[in-house]
């Protein structure tokens, strides 16, 4: 359901689409830095719904949150920690996933050191639950692998 | 039926199919031209053994023990049945791991560039966990720019050569930092806290499962140990590795020597940071080195492994580095008989000079610090770090202070001249000054810099220690409290135990105080 753009182009919004069928609206100047969202724009005309096929209603809140204090310049530590701060770890993955198409480099860039974060001092196991990737080396390389790290000292119990 | 057995085999040498007229009657049906499809063929039994597995009422270990009974003795079909066994088994493993990394590809649609970049943020220990995951990960984990800056250091020693070449390798030129070696969990930032050497010993001991005869070393696989040569990966491949090299930390390495340590060196040429704990070098050489190579360098950090009895500075040595290196704003000597006259071409000479520790320093008595307000070196300190220097006279710190509140120093913001022992007093090293008999302007000096930390615990004689902090400020938490449990500089329990292994004496009692060369004020001092 296409939007009428507001009239005044000072504070001109543009409608995103979600893939589950919902409508969102954000400034076009936090559109810029969204930059799947601007070529969209350059190739549709910034009038009409822009639609995001891989972006869902369960996100795009969050991502146009931030944005939105983005553009005035408010970004603070203490802002990105609150911003991640509730969400668990699944959350951030979708997230950064969702950055990541919707090409929005700073978001991308502190959610890639979220999750960095949230990685460092876990098992192999966590890790592969966490990115839902399976093991697929042979017995050989497992072994190599875990030869390699037999020096990190750590105080969780490696779970394999 | 042989027609097919004999064109399987030319195709298939490996398997030789007995096929027993009571199964695959579809395969018998099929017939297929010698020359054509043997490989179908072959797909097709599979085909059908594997659908097998749908029939749940089939045995298939009745089946084989039916077979072996209907067959001659001597048939080797048990051969036979291992082997198959095992070929369909790994196959079946082959497919599967493929399987895995299809999946993988769907579920984590980002491209090798876009996912190291969050391993690149990732410490070196958390690394080598995710490079584990999965095939993918470990491809994207060996990137370069995850190794920029590499921690290997353990509790307990843990890492040999061979990790730490590895990871050199795989970092090449984009090595920008390498922390190695053992530290303690209590240690924190350099400049703020005790003697990390001292602590070390007794960390290891403590430190749950570890064990001196740990079971790796005795499998003879190469020993958790790292070697002299084992910063030799910097100098390899054209010297790439140590290049770019900003800043190199080494902590408590054992083997490590002065030859090693400076060949390291010569092969970093940006090194910026460097620093040195519990390493048995001899400080004259390896400030040689950095004369030599590391001119770029603005922090130095150096403490001693045998506390009080490296004396090898020498005034040129001193000059060198101050030529040499002119960029250097931070310098800590820990440990170290150091002279007064030396340690003042050091202070005076580095033209860039903020932050100066000579924590647990033998000898220098403070006459470095006299007219050192007013020239170009001296003045620019903001940081003056003098803790525990047993030779330090009160009188000299007296003077010091003084010339800070004729307005010297005006830079100065924290003044760290706390003495466990007490500053000593002029005429006898005996007789320290306590905070009880003080005659130090502390108090004019906190209300005439009330911007200035300043740090002067002593003990006291029979009455409370009262502490001259200027702020309780949370941030910089001094760890020092009352003589610590673990270890201190000036009982000899940790030097004792620590050079076991070089045999430079491992006298009991005195030998932390007892000087045997000759120095300015040469004393013998019991404790």
């Amino acid at each position: 359901m296409a939007q009428e753009a507001s009239s005044s182009t000072s504070s001109k919004t543009i409608s995103l689409k979600t893939g589950d069928g919902e409508i969102f609206e954000i400034e076009a100047s936090a559109a810029k830095q969204m930059k799947t969202v601007q070529r969209l724009i350059d190739d549709l005309g910034d009038d009409i719904t822009i639609p995001l096929h891989n972006v869902f209603s369960k996100e795009l809140p969050k991502i146009i949150e931030y944005y939105k204090k983005d553009i005035t310049g408010e970004i603070t530590k203490d802002f990105e920690a609150e911003f991640v701060k509730d969400l668990n770890d699944d959350e951030v993955k979708v997230l950064f996933l969702a950055a990541n198409y919707l090409d929005a480099n700073k978001l991308f860039e502190f959610l890639s050191q979220n999750i960095a974060d949230r990685l460092e001092s876990k098992s192999v196991e966590y890790v592969r639950k966490y990115f839902g990737v399976e093991n697929d080396f042979t017995p050989e390389e497992e072994s190599k692998l875990r030869e390699e790290r037999a020096w990190s000292f750590r105080g969780i119990k490696e779970d394999e | 039926m042989r027609l097919v057995m004999d064109t399987v085999e030319e195709e298939f040498v490996e398997i030789p199919i007995p096929i027993p007229s009571s199964t695959s009657s579809s395969s018998m049906a099929k017939r297929p031209c010698p020359s054509q499809n043997p490989r179908m063929e072959l797909e097709n039994l599979l085909y059908q053994f594997l659908s097998l597995s749908d029939r749940p009422s089939l045995s298939l270990d009745l089946s084989f023990e039916n077979l072996l009974q209907s067959m001659p003795p001597d048939t080797d079909l048990i051969d036979r049945a291992l082997k198959m066994g095992s070929l369909l088994l790994d196959a079946a493993k082959h497919s599967s791991r493929k399987r895995a990394s299809n999946h993988n590809s769907i579920v984590w649609p980002l491209p090798p560039d876009l996912t190291f970049k969050i391993f690149s943020m990732l410490d070196t220990q958390s690394l080598c966990y995710v490079s584990a995951a999965c095939s993918f990960f470990s491809k994207c984990a060996k990137d370069p720019l995850c190794y920029e800056n590499l921690d290997l250091t353990t509790l307990v020693p843990k890492v040999n050569n061979a990790v730490v070449a590895t990871m050199i390798q795989r970092a090449g030129k984009a090595l920008r930092s390498l922390k190695l070696g053992v530290v303690p969990a209590t240690a924190c930032s350099p400049g703020f806290c005790q003697p990390m050497v001292s602590t070390i010993r007794k960390a290891i001991v403590e430190a749950p499962n570890f064990s001196w005869n740990d079971k790796r070393s005795r499998q003879g696989r190469e020993s958790s140990v790292l070697t002299r040569c084992c910063l030799s990966p910097l100098s390899g491949d054209g010297g790439a590795p140590g290049a770019l090299l900003r800043k190199l930390h080494l902590y408590n390495i054992e083997r490590m020597d002065s030859t090693s340590l400076c060949g390291a060196l010569s092969a970093c040429p940006s090194l910026l940071d460097l620093e040195i704990v519990g390493i048995h070098v001899e400080l004259r050489q390896t400030l040689m080195s950095v004369s030599a190579n590391c001119h770029l360098i603005e922090r130095l950090f150096f403490e001693s492994s045998r506390t009080g009895r490296d004396d090898s500075l020498k005034a040129q040595t001193c000059s060198e580095l101050v030529n040499n290196c002119p960029n250097l704003t931070s310098l800590s000597l820990r440990g170290f008989k150091l002279h007064d006259c030396k340690v003042r071409i050091l202070v005076k000479g580095f033209r860039k000079l903020k932050y100066v520790d000579f924590s647990s320093s033998y000898s220098i008595t403070g006459n470095f610090l006299r007219n050192l307000g007013n020239c170009n070196g001296g003045n620019l300190l903001e940081v003056l770090i003098l803790r525990d220097c047993m030779h330090l006279k009160e009188m000299e710190v007296i003077r010091f202070l003084t010339a800070i509140l004729a307005g010297d120093f005006k830079l100065l913001m924290h003044l760290d001249i706390s003495n466990r022992e007490g500053l000593a007093c002029e005429a006898d090293w005996y007789h320290r000054c306590y905070s009880s008999n003080s005659n130090m302007p502390i108090k004019q000096v906190l209300e005439a810099r009330p911007d200035m930390r300043l740090v002067a615990e002593y003990p006291s004689e029979g009455s409370y220690a009262e502490t001259f902090d200027a702020e309780m400020n949370s941030d910089i938490s001094l760890q020092f409290s009352s003589p610590t449990s673990d270890g201190s500089i000036f009982m000899s329990t940790s030097e004792s135990s620590y050079n076991s292994d070089h045999g430079s004496g491992n006298e009991e009692g005195q030998d932390a105080v007892i000087y045997g060369e000759s120095s300015d004020e040469d004393n013998n001092m019991n404790l």
